[in-house]
């Protein structure tokens, strides 16, 4: 048996390994990160109505 | 303040410590399987690919066993949690499942001469593996989500029969596959130096799992969070 070849094998299982586990969690915290954007757009959305019809109620 | 993950979708201080765990778990491993385990005389180098297959096939069985507890408790009570725990840990399995797959068929290739046969280990692994990729996909491809969950939670219990089809495969059929040599009546027929390189990547891998799958379930619930924002009601 080639040892040299096999051990080509064995990084090839290693480095897959390696990408779809970093893939995985890379895909995971992009989603995450654009939701958190997103809500945080609409809350500060919301939070600028708010004060603009408290202060029309105000006047 | 200490926060063990919030609804916010921030990570609290027990993703930090399984993500840091993960990390230097994955780095010991390495360690133990290129330094401190032997190259296998008959394999040769080749053969360390065996740490990391068992491993990934533990957190797929892991994961299947919760989607499968999950979707009872779903059938019983439909609650949105139980689906989504069950979502979480379905999609891990499916991940790990691939990573068993693609890692068997590169070790498959120098020692059988070949990346796939259609043997029933291997078969009854990539039936495995559909399932649960028609499991992820069923609440997308049917009209109303209700009853696309609850299909999809009979799929969840139905499927997990392959586990144990895929486990005994080994002794129930002829087949290329080495035979068992770490969950044996006899006990593990390993040197101690595998036995204890296979338990702590078992260790690692569980850890791992646990730390993607709360990433999931917070990406959950930030999807909530912004439907409940985005609802005319509020």
């Amino acid at each position: 048996m080639d040892a040299i070849q096999n051990f080509d094998y064995l990084f090839a299982a290693y480095a897959i390994l390696w990408v779809v586990v970093f893939g995985y969690f890379f895909f995971l915290t992009r989603q995450l990160g654009d939701l958190r954007r997103e809500v945080n757009a609409l809350r500060e959305e919301r939070e600028g109505r708010g004060s603009d019809e408290e202060e029309e109620a105000g006047a | 303040m200490l926060r063990s993950g919030n609804a916010e979708g921030g990570r609290g201080w027990l993703d930090d410590a399984l993500g840091v765990a993960a990390l230097i778990g994955m780095v010991v491993a390495l360690w133990l399987i290129f330094i401190y385990t032997p190259v296998e005389l008959v394999q040769g180098a080749v053969q360390k690919v065996f740490y990391i297959h068992l491993a990934s096939i533990w957190n797929a069985y892991l994961g299947f066993f919760i989607v499968f507890v999950a979707s009872i408790l779903y059938l019983r009570r439909a609650s949105a949690r139980t689906d989504r725990i069950a979502r979480a840990w379905a999609e891990i399995g499916v991940v790990f499942t691939t990573i068993t797959l693609i890692s068997g068929a590169i070790w498959a290739k120098p020692i059988w001469g070949t990346y796939w046969t259609w043997d029933p280990r291997l078969t009854s692994t990539l039936v495995l593996w559909l399932i649960y990729v028609v499991y992820l996909m069923l609440p997308g491809l049917i009209g109303d989500p209700e009853r696309g969950r609850r299909y999809a939670a009979i799929v969840g219990i139905i499927g997990f029969i392959d586990v144990p089809i895929v486990h005994m495969s080994v002794r129930w059929w002829r087949t290329l596959h080495p035979d068992p040599i770490v969950a044996t009546v006899e006990g593990p027929a390993l040197p101690m130096s595998m036995w204890y390189t296979v338990l702590f990547c078992i260790a690692v891998f569980t850890v791992l799992a646990v730390f993607l799958v709360r990433q999931r379930l917070q990406i959950d619930e930030m999807r909530e969070t912004l439907n409940a924002l985005r609802s005319p009601a509020r």
